[in-house]
């Protein structure tokens, strides 16, 4: 094993030498500097494995305090301190080192050019920036922290300074202001715990217990941490390193955001054993608040680099604020491993990673960001913007999730904060990226990644997807789980295939995921996994009949329709919630791909992030309000034994069938579900919480919109059933959120019929539809019995068999028409016939009338309701349900009906691709609709957790107050038509068939289809009657919201004035402030 | 006993004969009214015979397409089918028609079979009347169906089924257990929707002569607008019955049948003669505040 030594003689012999070398060639200086990072990594990487593989199998030893458990102490010169100086080798101080080493090795990479370019001196500061680093991560002496300190103030100020522009001169003289004032303190500070214990090596002086040894130890302390948290940069004393962050080019930023704040970082690590619990408890809110805040500014900034700055502090002071908790809370081992451990790893690399990308167009705002113009290069920003904002494989995403689980009894309002502060993060970041990826599509203007940026972008995007998939298998993750991202990654890996085949080998992957999991289900399970994967192969199926697909489409919808898979297969509350994120973020970006898409794709991107939190945050309180045996008892043994789920679903109300009939803890209970039923509301775009929905749908590319509709949406509804089954009790702990739940459903069915009526844009007018039509099932599901969840299981089948007839049918209009206004087509059917008929049975079955299969999902929910004396809701239900008629017709005679437009005379019918998918929908929708008992029955049985409340006698199925007999209803009207029919050809000669126009209306012959064709405002007068119900309300709400939230972040902005005597104004007060909060 | 399949086909078409009968003779004896009220002798009584056999017997037709082919039939099928799931005498085998194929939930959707359809034939005209008129036609659907759902719903709960002859069982044994009396809030909101439903005045602009010249079936003539007549008659003899079966206790015979049916009938009629026109947002106003608050009215009768 190499001496720690060496990582402090390495960077100093090298910057003493390296002007000797620089003297022979730059080659030869480049050399040796290069050789000396790489030295540093590689000795600190040799002690991170020995030391790691040291300790497995005991685990307490990672969390202990400056535990040497697995390390090495080591002395300069051979003396003992205090003559000489003490360094620290251990698991934490390597892991740290290593990384951070890396990240450096990788920044100098990219600063590689200006390396060569700048004098030596560059490469010298260089150096003492890492020298720093080492030294504050492994010394054990106060002093000579101090001194570490200061070297790496010094050599970071002259590294800015180096830049040589105003901006820079300016940033480096109030960076030396902020250092300035930070060592002050640490100095008195220091002198101070001298004092008290009469040694300078800390762990002297933690064991004397400074802070207890009266107010001056307080101070002592005080002074000391506070020195630290300034290099720090917490809010509001922060404006200094931001301007550094703005001014600095973006190479040596990612030095000083990355390796400059993990040093001291550690440093502050060190030192909290010493601090009083105020204290503690100060670094908590502060840290919280920096992320909170600094998220919150970030929405409102322009540039890219100061986006990213904020990032930076925010991501400081998360992790500030998991040192005070893992203190508070006395964490250790695992649990300090994976929340403190993997937001560090996660923030050096994603934040180093972003900061490499921006460094060549660093000039522009996001605004004008066009982007690297190799896929590849925009694979890096998404997957480092992905880590950043906590999206899974990657680090983060652990982190968080253990970290609510965790504090969300004990500190709601640091969640709160902390979920509040990731979605402002995530919205700031996707925004950026969708931005990105916008501009890369209609600007010429992107540029070219050099090598010296690619490289190490993409090592540090390897490190963050493999580390984020370790830290996953630690969580007790199933390897199974990852298989929708390694099926996008593998399709990402062959994405110079031809678009096509592509679509084959996802298609072929999809089956097979299909073929595998669906025979393992049952009941429930079964019938989800048939409509994610059946429906998503189809809706694959159809994508073919694009020659060309945008490079990434492939990858992402094959993980999303795998995603919805892992859904089904998850064993815990984590799994679950990992297929939720990885569904949501691919079908995030598979929206992006849209022409349009940027602000819809947002928009999506925030919906679904708020939606995913609060789902996180409900199901955390979920798992912390239940008594624990009663949560491993179930969860962790259907885990051991890889059982789903919904296998573990201990059955429903007032059977007492398990002990999670048990009420969970009452209010919080209760209060838990409601949170994870709005998550899953937000998905499902319930009534106020839809305004995502249309955009989104319309937006997205049309061979998208179709899966996004028929089979995405009913993740939510599966997720709402999973978990009425798993915790049945908390529906009622706190109120009634079944009823609630019933009249957001119908209301959500209600106005999204009525919204879709007023719409012109076919793919707006199915997106509302869809909407409503989800509302049923919403309300379905809040009925809690047997023949409420029937039909909910129902028309969650039925709607993936006509709203992907429907969209699938839209898809082929647009593609043939160029339009998506209805108005501007008509009179397709004659061009278009096979897609007429997979329209006309989709409304057919879409509106509910008899004898198709949507009846059946009427007369069920109709059943259940007046069943259960629901009268007013079946009355609104019934409502919706015509008003539906409105907007298919009019779907169906805009386009198909009516008088054809000239330019689409030559239009052919749809291709063979989309058609294929339709006519197997067709083929389903016409047997269930023959033979309603081969899709009810099934159903009922997978519900045998309720009371059976209908049954069937000879083909007719009879509920309590109804019956209904499918099959005869089908029989007896197809023979009423065909003699009708029968009749018509008899009396009728061959009637002669017309040309367009041959009508007589208004005294003229028209002969404009413009003028003939009644499409545009088809209701108008139905507008005028009930318009008003249709008021954007929702949307001017959330609107607000966003608009509020964006000035407070403006407002807050103000405070950072450019002006560096405010910024040590900030500082000074900042200081004074917290030491009288904390010497109250 | 179970009747068999065949003689269950004969007894419907039986039914079938009857009312197709009875809703022509009806609508001539509107048509007699109308004119005397309006100081005309008015047409003889075999008067729609004559039509609907002059229109099958018309030599030239034309066909704006397959779609528009099919309209009429959607549309027929509709009015039978419609028929045939209502039971037409209570306690009769013979005149109880398909019922068992379906409880009021059926009836009221499929009402909706033959006109989605005609409308959809109707669109492949070409004729922007025939789009106007729908879409009037469809709005006022919409707001008339809600007091007749409520009303609907009413009976459901109060008998506890949606069964329509035990609904007619339900009201059996003396006129005062009739829905009329039982929910007469119900029965109201019900007949008004029913004055929507037969597109009378004063809720005619769907099909607005001078406006928009009879509206969807514009287009059609010859042996197409026979087939609309004959269904006009039965579909008319279906919804009576369907209103005389849910709220007016039903017939034991067909003279009953025929007495009650045409009492109800007089009440469109009178109403048609004596009111003018709603424009199509006024009539969606009103079906969605005054039958509706009534029909409100009726649920919470029947939930008492």
């Amino acid at each position: 094993m190499v001496s720690p030594i060496y990582l402090i003689v390495i960077p100093l012999a090298v910057a003493f030498f390296i002007s000797f070398f620089d003297r022979l060639g730059r080659g030869l200086s480049l050399t040796l500097f290069y050789a000396g990072l790489i030295a540093l990594t590689a000795i600190s990487g040799s002690w991170l494995l020995s030391t790691v593989t040291g300790i497995i199998g005991s685990e307490g030893a990672i969390g202990g305090q400056l535990s040497q458990a697995a390390g090495t102490l080591v002395f300069t010169a051979g003396l003992e301190p205090p003559l000489s100086i003490a360094l620290a080798m251990g698991p934490q101080e390597a892991f740290f080192l290593f990384f951070a080493n890396l990240a450096g090795l990788g920044a100098a990479v990219v600063l590689g050019r200006r390396m060569a370019a700048e004098s030596v001196t560059a490469m010298v500061l260089f150096l003492m920036v890492m020298l720093g680093a080492q030294g504050l991560v492994m010394t054990l002496d106060l002093f000579n922290l101090f001194v570490f300190l200061e070297i790496s103030s010094i050599a970071t100020y002259s590294l800015i300074a180096l830049e040589r522009s105003r901006g820079s001169m300016s940033a480096g003289f109030k960076y030396i202001i902020a250092g300035g004032i930070a060592s002050a303190l640490f100095l008195i500070g220091t002198i101070y715990l001298y004092r008290i214990a009469g040694s300078l090596a800390i762990a002297d002086i933690i064991a004397a217990q400074p802070a207890a040894a009266g107010m001056a130890g307080v101070t002592a302390v005080f002074l000391l941490t506070a020195a630290l948290l300034i290099e720090l940069k917490p809010f509001p004393a922060n404006g200094w390193a931001l301007d550094v962050y703005q001014s600095v080019q973006s190479g040596v930023v990612s030095v000083i955001a990355v390796v400059n704040s993990a040093a001291v970082l550690f440093a502050l690590y060190k030192v909290f054993p010493m601090l009083p619990a105020p204290l503690t408890n100060a670094l908590l809110w502060i840290g919280i608040t920096t992320f909170f805040a600094s998220n919150l500014i970030g929405l409102r900034q322009s540039s890219v680099k100061r986006m990213l700055g904020y990032s930076s502090s925010a991501q400081i002071g998360l992790l500030i604020s998991v040192l005070a908790l893992s203190a508070m809370y006395g964490w250790s081992g695992r649990l300090q491993v994976i929340v403190f451990a993997s937001i560090f790893f996660g923030h050096i690399f994603s934040k180093a990673g972003l900061f490499w990308l921006t460094e060549v167009q660093e000039e522009r705002g996001w605004k004008g960001w066009s982007g690297p113009r190799a896929a590849g290069g925009v694979l890096l920003l998404a997957v480092f913007i992905a880590a950043l904002a906590g999206l899974p494989p990657f680090p983060t995403f652990w982190a968080k999730w253990v970290l609510v689980k965790s504090i969300i009894l004990q500190q709601p309002l640091v969640v709160a904060m902390l979920l509040l502060g990731s979605l402002c993060e995530a919205v700031y970041l996707l925004r950026w990226f969708g931005r990105t990826v916008h501009l890369r599509r209609t600007a010429a203007a992107s540029w070219n990644t050099p090598a010296r940026i690619a490289l190490p972008a993409a090592a540090a995007a390897i490190l963050l997807t493999v580390g984020g998939v370790i830290a996953g298998l630690a969580a007790d993750v199933e390897p199974l789980m990852f298989l929708p991202l390694a099926a996008g990654l593998v399709l990402g890996l062959l994405v110079w295939l031809p678009s096509r085949l592509q679509g084959f080998i996802a298609a072929a992957l999809v089956t097979a995921a299909g073929a595998l999991f669906i025979p393992q289900m049952q009941g429930m399970a079964s019938v989800f996994a048939l409509v994610f994967y059946g429906g998503g192969l189809l809706m694959l199926i159809a994508t073919l009949y694009k020659r060309q697909d945008s490079p990434g489409f492939y990858p992402l919808f094959a993980a999303l329709v795998l995603s919805l898979g892992s859904l089904i297969q998850a064993t815990g509350l984590l799994e679950f919630f990992l297929a939720w994120e990885i569904m949501t973020f691919s079908s995030y970006f598979l929206i992006l791909l849209g022409r349009e898409a940027e602000k819809p794709a947002l928009n999506y991107a925030t919906f679904s992030v708020g939606g995913a939190f609060v789902l996180m945050s409900g199901m955390a309180l979920m798992a912390a309000v239940l008594p624990p045996e009663i949560f491993q008892g179930s969860l962790i043994a259907a885990q051991v034994s890889a059982e789903p789920l919904l296998a573990a679903a201990p059955g429903i109300i007032g059977q007492g069938r398990d002990v999670f009939a048990v009420a969970p803890n009452g209010f919080l209970g209760g209060l838990a579900f409601t949170l994870i039923a709005i998550g899953f509301l937000t998905k499902i775009g319930a009534a106020g919480l839809h305004i995502w929905l249309p955009d989104a749908y319309a937006e997205a590319n049309d061979d998208v919109t179709p899966l996004l509709s028929a089979v995405l949406s009913k993740a939510g509804i599966f997720g709402l059933m999973l978990f009425v089954l798993l915790f049945p009790a908390a529906l009622f702990s706190w109120f009634n959120l079944p009823f609630v739940l019933r009249w957001v459903g119908v209301l959500t069915a209600f106005f999204g019929t009525l919204m879709a009526v007023f719409e012109e844009d076919i793919k707006r007018v199915f997106a509302y539809s869809s909407m409503g039509q989800l509302g049923y099932i919403v309300l379905a599901v809040g009925l809690l019995n047997q023949l409420g969840w029937t039909t909910a299981l129902y028309l969650t089948v039925i709607h993936l068999l006509f709203k992907g007839m429907l969209f699938l049918t839209a898809t082929a209009v647009i593609d043939r028409t160029g339009t998506r206004q209805m108005y501007r087509m008509g009179g397709l059917i004659k061009n278009m016939p096979i897609s007429f008929i997979s329209a006309l049975i989709a409304i057919i079955a879409l509106s509910g009338v008899p004898p198709l299969a949507g009846f059946g999902g009427k007369w069920l929910l109709y059943n259940a309701l007046t069943a259960n004396n629901y009268v007013l809701l079946a009355a609104v239900a019934f409502f919706s349900s015509t008003i539906a008629f409105l907007y298919l017709f009019r779907f169906i005679y805009t386009v198909f009906l009516g008088q054809l437009k000239i330019e689409h005379r030559r239009v052919r019918e749809a291709p063979a691709a989309l058609l294929l998918p339709q006519v197997v929908f067709i083929l389903a929708l016409m047997a269930v609709s023959m033979f309603p008992n081969l899709l009810i029955q099934p159903l009922q049985s997978a519900l045998a957790m309720f009371p059976a409340d209908a049954g069937w006698q000879n083909g007719t199925m009879v509920s309590s107050i109804g019956y209904w007999n499918g099959s005869a209803v089908m029989w007896i009207t197809m023979s009423v038509f065909i003699l009708m029919l029968l009749w018509l050809l008899f009396v009728q000669r061959k009637p002669q068939p017309v040309s367009q126009f041959n009508i007589v209306f208004a005294a003229e012959r028209p002969e404009r289809p413009e003028t003939t064709h009644y499409g545009y405002n088809f209701f108008a007068p139905y507008r005028k009657a009930l318009g008003f119900l249709v008021t954007p309300l929702a949307g001017r709400f959330w609107h607000r919201i966003a608009e509020v939230t964006g000035s407070i972040g403006g407002a807050a902005r103000r405070i950072y004035t450019g002006n560096g005597q405010t910024y040590a104004l900030h500082i000074l007060l900042f200081v004074t402030i917290l030491y009288f909060l904390i010497a109250r | 006993m179970e009747t068999s399949l065949v003689l269950k086909i004969a007894y419907a078409a039986l039914s079938l004969f009857i009312a197709f009968n009875y809703g022509i003779l009806l609508g001539a004896t509107t048509y007699r009214i109308r004119a005397r009220v309006q100081g005309r002798l008015g047409i003889r009584l075999y008067q729609p015979y004559l039509d609907i056999i002059k229109n099958n017997a018309k030599r030239t037709s034309i066909s704006h397409g397959i779609m528009f082919y099919l309209g009429p039939i959607f549309r027929i099928t509709g009015g039978v089918g419609t028929f045939l799931f209502i039971p037409m005498i209570y306690g009769s085998v013979v005149f109880s028609n398909f019922s068992f194929a379906g409880d009021v939930l059926l009836v009221l959707y499929f009402i909706f079979f033959g006109q989605l359809g005609m409308a959809l034939g109707a669109g492949e005209g070409g004729h922007p009347y025939s789009a106007i008129g729908v879409s009037r036609g469809l709005a006022q659907m919409t707001a008339f169906e809600v007091p007749f759902t409520l009303a609907i719903i009413a009976l459901a709960v109060q008998h506890n089924t949606l069964s329509i002859t035990e609904i007619i069982a339900a009201q059996q044994g003396g006129i005062l257990n009739w829905s009329l009396f039982t929910n007469p809030a119900a029965t109201a909101a019900a007949l008004i929707a029913f004055l929507g439903m037969n597109m009378g005045n004063p809720f005619s602009v769907v099909t607005a002569p001078q406006e928009i010249p009879i509206g969807p079936p514009v287009e059609y003539h010859s042996n197409y607008l026979g087939l609309l007549q004959t269904n006009r008659s039965i579909f008319n003899s279906a919804k009576l019955i369907l209103f005389m079966n849910l709220f007016f206790g039903g017939a034991t015979n067909l003279i009953v049948m025929i007495i009650k049916t045409f009492l109800i009938y007089m009440i469109t009629v009178i109403i048609g003669v004596a009111f003018p026109r709603f424009r199509v947002e006024q009539s969606i106003r009103f079906f969605l505040v005054v039958p509706t608050l009534i029909g409100l009215v009726g649920l919470v009768i029947a939930l008492w």
